[in-house]
């Protein structure tokens, strides 16, 4: 120790259970340490006089630091078990919300099918079997000598609404039952009628439809819109093309349903149509046909283009993007057709 | 199938529409070449007298309360298998017209098929004609793809088609009306009839020893 100039003692400590090497602390007579963990401790403080000579032994103070209550193994562990229950709490509220919401979701969807599986029943029972009797009964008479003719003009009549009423009432029920929400069902339909309608019309008909299509779900909007639109695509080809034949090709390029018409027929300036003298409606000009065809088209996010030029016939595409195949949609199909299936793998050889 | 040509048609319907079935039986009884033998109501009041009046062609309802028609046509048709099942429907559903040609009928007509167009229809089918859209063909040629390993190897080409048989199926799927058919094969209309009749003849054999098969495994699997 020195009193002769005290202000030139020098000093170093260190923290022992805290660090291990000497801290310069010139001639300051403070040692300060925030966020000590607790824990046991000593304090050992060596100085050098005036002349710099250190005092090797120097002094040393043990003390104890006590955790505080948040600082304590029980408190921490019993605060990470419980931030441990609480999340995964959390994640199983969460999901069986999620579940509760699926599942009714697929009972709504289900009563959904189920009504719209009564209302097809229902127009094919009660309003079918009488518009039937209206057709059978409305024809001619085997024996038309003893019929006014303006009474047989009259029935033809009927007997003709009749038939377009049954026509109109057949794509309703098929759009309506949810039994056709398929993508194989939808490409039978439009299969057949192009087939009936174009050979009525006298226009050869070429259908180039792939055979297996993948069971994906197509709803009831999306195949009742794209088979007007169809329909009236080709009675814009039977009706002003001048077309000998139709070839109609259905395919599926990635997620989108890709329908093509395409007709040999007189086509048309897709330029010059609308900009001409189209005070008469025409085929494709604005207002009409087309844009009927390209609002159902909108309706279910497809769209729809035309390529025509004069003399070169017409090509219609109609593209339709197709939900993405989601299986827990119909689960009930799903196992009738795997059960279905099954049993038609290669038999056994008895 | 020699039949006489002036012999007269016996026609029998199934349908449990009362009106409907009178009027067509009005229409088939008065018309010249055909005679209506029966009129039912049910097919389970067709199964007990309907192969007793031994009709050339059975009017058959696809809708009918209790047993369908299709189910009618299955266990009408080993009874008389000489005897042609024509179903009637309102509505075209492919799924349960293509049901039927497997139970062993030979076609469909419209319900509000015109009077002298459905007389032609019968006439034409009971001479050997069976009519075949391009929908139903294009599922056809679907079962005949589904099941390719044929299940009954013992009896060979009783149920597979011909390369003939698939080339007039394959046209039909594609649009081809019957005349065009007879165009671009260079084979009269009764042959491709004759095709017609077949390939609804091995789809008929073929979902029977499919049904077989699957009988068979089903009580295999139960033996264990």
């Amino acid at each position: 120790m020195s009193y002769v100039a005290p202000e030139k003692v020098t000093f170093k400590y260190r923290l022992e259970g805290f660090e291990q090497a000497w801290v310069e602390a010139g001639a300051k007579r403070q040692a300060i340490y925030s966020f000590l963990p607790p824990g046991h401790y000593a304090f050992h403080v060596i100085a050098a006089n005036n002349d710099g000579i250190w005092n090797e032994p120097g002094v040393s103070l043990p003390f104890i630091l006590l955790p505080r209550f948040w600082q304590t193994w029980w408190f921490q562990f019993s605060g990470a078990v419980l931030t441990v229950l609480a999340a995964s709490g959390m994640v199983w509220f969460e999901t069986r919300r999620r579940m509760r919401h699926r599942l009714e979701k697929l009972e709504r969807q289900q009563a959904v099918e189920r009504e719209r599986a009564r209302i097809a029943k229902d127009i094919h029972d009660d309003l079918g079997a009488s518009l039937t009797h209206i057709t059978m009964l409305s024809q001619a008479p085997p024996d038309p000598a003893g019929v006014p003719a303006a009474v047989a003009a009259n029935l033809d009549r009927i007997h003709d609404t009749a038939c377009e009423l049954t026509r109109s009432m057949d794509e309703i029920v098929w759009a309506v039952n949810p039994q056709h929400d398929t993508l194989d069902s939808l490409a039978g339909y439009l299969n057949r009628f192009a087939n009936v309608y174009m050979s009525a019309a006298g226009v050869r008909c070429r259908l180039d439809f792939p055979l297996q299509l993948p069971a994906r779900p197509v709803t009831a909007e999306v195949r009742h819109n794209l088979f007007l639109a169809f329909k009236e695509t080709l009675h814009n080809v039977a009706s002003h093309a001048a077309a000998a034949e139709v070839c109609v090709t259905l395919q599926l390029e990635a997620d989108d349903l890709v329908l093509l018409v395409t007709d040999n027929g007189r086509g048309f300036d897709p330029v010059q149509s609308p900009a001409g003298p189209s005070a008469k409606p025409d085929r494709f000009s604005p207002g009409n046909g087309l844009a009927n065809i390209r609002r159902r088209l909108l309706e279910i996010k497809g769209r729809c283009e035309v390529h025509s030029a004069p003399g070169r016939g017409t090509t219609v595409k109609f593209t339709v993007p197709l939900p993405k195949f989601s299986p827990p949609q119909t689960p009930n199909a799903e196992i009738v057709s795997s059960l279905l299936t099954t049993p038609a793998a290669p038999a056994p050889r008895v | 199938m020699m039949k006489k040509p002036d012999m007269s048609i016996a026609v029998s319907i199934v349908d449990d529409d009362a009106p409907a079935r009178g009027i067509l039986a009005e229409w088939v009884s008065r018309a010249e070449g055909f005679h209506c033998v029966g009129q039912h109501g049910s097919v389970e009041a067709a199964l007990a007298t309907l192969p007793g009046e031994k009709p050339s062609v059975v009017l058959m309802d696809i809708n009918l309360p209790g047993l369908s028609g299709i189910e009618g046509v299955r266990r009408l048709k080993p009874q008389l298998p000489g005897t042609q099942f024509v179903m009637l429907t309102v509505y075209e559903d492919a799924d349960h017209i293509f049901a039927a040609l497997q139970a062993g009928a030979c076609g469909y007509l419209l319900k509000q098929t015109p009077r002298l167009e459905l007389l032609e229809s019968l006439k034409d089918v009971y001479n050997g004609g069976s009519p075949m859209t391009s929908n139903i063909a294009r599922k056809v040629v679907q079962a005949f793809q589904r099941h390719e390993p044929a299940p009954a190897p013992e009896q060979p080409g009783s149920d597979t088609l011909s390369p003939r048989e698939r080339e007039v199926l394959e046209l039909l799927a594609r649009g081809y009306l019957y005349k065009e058919i007879v165009d671009v094969l260079k084979i009269s209309r009764p042959t491709v009839n004759t095709y017609i009749r077949r390939i609804y003849e091995k789809l008929h054999v073929r979902s029977r020893s499919q049904a077989v098969a699957r009988f068979s495994r089903f009580s295999l699997d139960r033996i264990g």
